[in-house]
């Protein structure tokens, strides 16, 4: 597997790379993967991306990460054996379009696709609902591996590569037979609750138990850490807090507060449905960790591929880093299998997996592990 | 293992998403999404319970969740699990049977419940089973869900029989806009020859030979009778299209009972007849002054005009509950069973039994001013020579 990166935020060097990774033999398509901090400008970008003729599909995270090896500023470009089907789903945030219409007329041999990456804005308000009509039309046919691209700053750019250019309020969907085994965990453990979410519009929650949602969370998270809204803004204090929506015999899904709104209305990544009940998590490094090393196990479990050729796509939560700190090395450790196994990814805004047994989520605050074939 | 305190949380958002709407789709796709997602199945499939000749009886898949029958695992393991049609027997075994378990691979387990009155529901988990109080828990939402279900197709139903009844209504008034132009058309297209029929009006019977003379009164006699038939149906037809009601006015009681008396005296005279006011005529009504006076004018007259010799007529004004209620009672020929019901339709009395040289508008016109004004006109009468009772409700 041709892996070709660079820490320099030039587009030049971008280009380079990914004429060196698309010349080498059996590459048949290329994922693409940089950092915010880089700065591209979509008519920098575009003429290299529209230039290429293999498929490329991949984005602009926060950050990327090689081996053990956390990058701010650079790129990250994978050869892949197989050849993708790249499609673009756009208007992620049109609050009435029917995603499930143009998934429907999408033209996918799903006998010859075992993996569907999927690469959407994160700042996009329907990523849920897009989901849902994922899983609604293709099902659990293929695994499913993926995440939000964005910026840390929470101001929504063009962060999607395709051979189109770079987009932003769109979805990538790459389908191809590249053989993956997935695992998902995060480790984070409840705190207080449960609280109905009896208000909530899409990812904004506005009230839990009939009373204003950031006057519950302000007086569960100051019962537990002190009157620490008085000195952190929301983020630095929330990025330790998060929601957790139950579901039976399974893990919670996550939900990641990043701010308040104009009426302190609670601003999630992924939405948070009315009537639905929460928790609001807390979290310890060695849980986290321990959650990643569970998230490689599943994925090396259910990888049927060849063992000699695995390599190991990362998509971890950006706020897994930011909670963490320096034990975030720690976290990375648990992700790799060793340093002969060559492994990359992305610290993501929300996270998209499935294994073929579980229902299609888009996670927060996850550890996503992709066992590939290289 | 989950609190119970939480796995009734989780039954509660699924019960909350059952019945959101009445378009079966949507409420499926939201409720059928909800039960995967908070119980984290793969797939799930709503069977609807369909009739399938000779008594038997088969499950057609009604909803998938995946959509694409490839793609629903539910889907085959329900072809795999169900047999093709079922006789009473077996469905009633069947029945019994549910809610049951199903697996046909290694960590895939398919569900079975009843959706009562409406099929089942098939959902299918990997990785490890459901335990039974799961299972057990279900069956109470799935007849919530079946119930749902049964309401959003009943509403689609009716909507169907909804649009069809309008489509009817308006392939109907679209007729009746026809038929009226066709009336008034011909009704004026028939003014112009009248016209040239009526010039022989010109003419001098005393210049003619008597039997020229007598043929000349016979085209008289059908040119004032076809004028006046072109002249009552334009008239009709056209109050027919408008039903504008008419000017409210204040009408004394007594000034009405003054004008029937003194509009009718003539006619009551000719057959030697009595005219009876009953009730309290006092008092002031604010009403359509000329319909009303019209409306009764027509039904003294037709008592007048079906009444023998020497008989008597009655018209009573009755006040009940908020309403004016006047009665005109005759002892005359009185009316037949049949024609009770097109006594108040144009062109359906057979001219042998309208009132002499009628054209059988009068009572249809009558009737239209009480509709225009919201009141009520009917017709009584036990039959053939005794006499019939109209009544008018305000």
């Amino acid at each position: 597997m041709p892996i070709k990166s660079s820490s320099s935020p030039e587009v030049g060097e971008l280009a380079r790379s990914l004429e060196a990774v698309a010349s080498q033999p059996g590459v048949a398509s290329l994922l693409v993967l940089a950092c915010d901090g880089n700065g591209y400008a979509a008519d920098a970008v575009d003429p290299v991306l529209k230039a290429q003729t293999l498929p490329v599909v991949g984005g602009i995270f926060p950050q990327i990460v090689l081996g053990a090896c956390r990058m701010e500023k650079g790129h990250i470009v994978v050869g892949l054996g197989e050849t993708m089907q790249v499609e673009t789903i756009a208007g992620l945030s049109d609050a009435f379009d029917d995603f499930e219409d143009r998934l429907e007329a999408l033209e996918v041999d799903f006998s010859r696709t075992r993996t569907v990456m999927v690469f959407v804005d994160g700042l996009s308000t329907r990523i849920n609902n897009l989901v849902e009509d994922l899983f609604s039309v293709f099902g659990l046919e293929a695994n499913y591996i993926g995440g939000g691209a964005g910026s840390l700053s929470l101001e929504q750019r063009p962060c999607l590569f395709t051979n189109e250019g770079l987009l932003k309020d769109c979805a990538v969907l790459a389908f191809s037979n590249l053989a993956t085994g997935i695992g998902v965990s995060h480790g984070w453990q409840e705190l207080e609750g449960p609280f109905e979410v009896t208000e909530s519009d899409r990812n904004k929650i506005v009230s839990l138990d009939w009373q204003p949602a950031f006057e519950v969370y302000r007086e569960m998270v100051e019962a537990h850490a002190g009157n620490v809204f008085a000195t952190k803004n929301f983020f630095q204090v929330a990025n330790s807090y998060p929601f957790g929506i139950s579901r039976l015999a399974a893990e919670k899904i996550v939900r990641d507060p990043i701010s308040l709104g104009p009426n302190q209305e609670i601003v999630c990544i992924g939405e948070v449905p009315e009537q639905s009940f929460v928790h609001i998590l807390k979290g310890d490094p060695a849980s986290l960790v321990a959650a990643a090393r569970e998230a490689l196990r599943r994925g090396r479990e259910s990888f049927e591929g060849r063992p000699e050729r695995r390599a190991v796509f990362l998509v971890d939560c950006i706020s897994r880093y930011l909670f963490l700190g320096e034990a975030f090395e720690e976290e990375l450790k648990a992700l790799s299998i060793d340093s002969e196994i060559p492994s990359f990814g992305v610290l993501s805004l929300g996270e998209i997996a499935n294994n073929r047994k579980d229902y299609l989520e888009f996670y927060n605050k996850t550890a996503v592990v992709a066992v590939i074939e290289a | 293992m989950l609190l119970r305190a939480e796995e009734q949380q989780i039954y509660y958002e699924i019960s909350m998403s059952i019945g959101i709407g009445l378009g079966y789709r949507q409420m499926l796709k939201e409720c059928l999404g909800k039960y995967l997602r908070k119980l984290n199945l793969s797939a799930g499939c709503v069977l609807k319970q369909v009739e399938a000749g000779e008594g038997r009886f088969a499950f057609e898949p009604f909803y998938l969740l995946p959509k694409k029958a490839a793609a629903n695992r539910a889907v085959h393991i329900v072809e795999a699990r169900l047999e093709r049609s079922y006789d009473a027997a077996g469905l009633k075994a069947l029945g019994e049977e549910l809610p049951f378990s199903y697996s046909s691979l290694e960590e895939e387990y398919a569900y079975f419940f009843s959706l009562p009155g409406f099929g089942l529901l098939a959902l299918v988990k990997s990785g490890g089973p459901l335990d039974q109080r799961t299972i057990y828990s279900l069956v109470g939402l799935n007849s919530k869900l079946a119930n749902a279900l049964n309401a959003c197709l009943q509403k689609e139903a009716l909507e169907e029989s909804q649009r069809r009844l309008a489509e009817a209504n308006a392939r109907l008034a679209e007729f009746d806009a026809d038929k009226l132009a066709f009336i008034q058309y011909i009704s004026h297209e028939l003014n112009t020859p009248l016209n040239w029929i009526g010039s022989l009006n010109m003419m001098e019977s005393k210049e003619l030979s008597p039997e020229n003379a007598r043929y000349l009164d016979y085209v008289r006699k059908g040119f004032r009778r076809i004028s006046k038939l072109a002249q009552l149906a334009s008239s009709y037809f056209e109050e027919a299209r408008q039903k504008h009601p008419g000017e409210t006015q204040v009408l004394s009681l007594s000034e009405l009972e003054a004008m029937l008396q003194s509009k009718t005296i003539s006619k009551l005279a000719a057959k030697e007849l009595t005219l009876v006011f009953e009730g309290s005529w006092s008092g002031n009504l604010i009403v359509d002054k000329e319909g009303l006076l019209f409306v009764l004018q027509v039904l003294l007259d037709n008592a007048v005009d079906f009444s023998v010799w020497e008989q008597s007529i009655r018209i009573s004004l009755e006040r009940q509950a908020g309403q004016v209620v006047f009665r005109v009672r005759d002892q005359g020929v009185g009316i037949e069973r049949e024609d009770l019901r097109v006594v108040f339709k144009p062109c359906q009395m057979p001219e042998h039994k309208r009132s002499d040289g009628g054209y059988g508008f009068s009572l249809p016109r009558a009737n239209l001013i009480c509709e225009a004004n919201g009141w009520k006109l009917s017709a009584e009468s036990e039959g053939q020579g005794k006499g019939a009772c109209f009544q008018l409700k305000l």
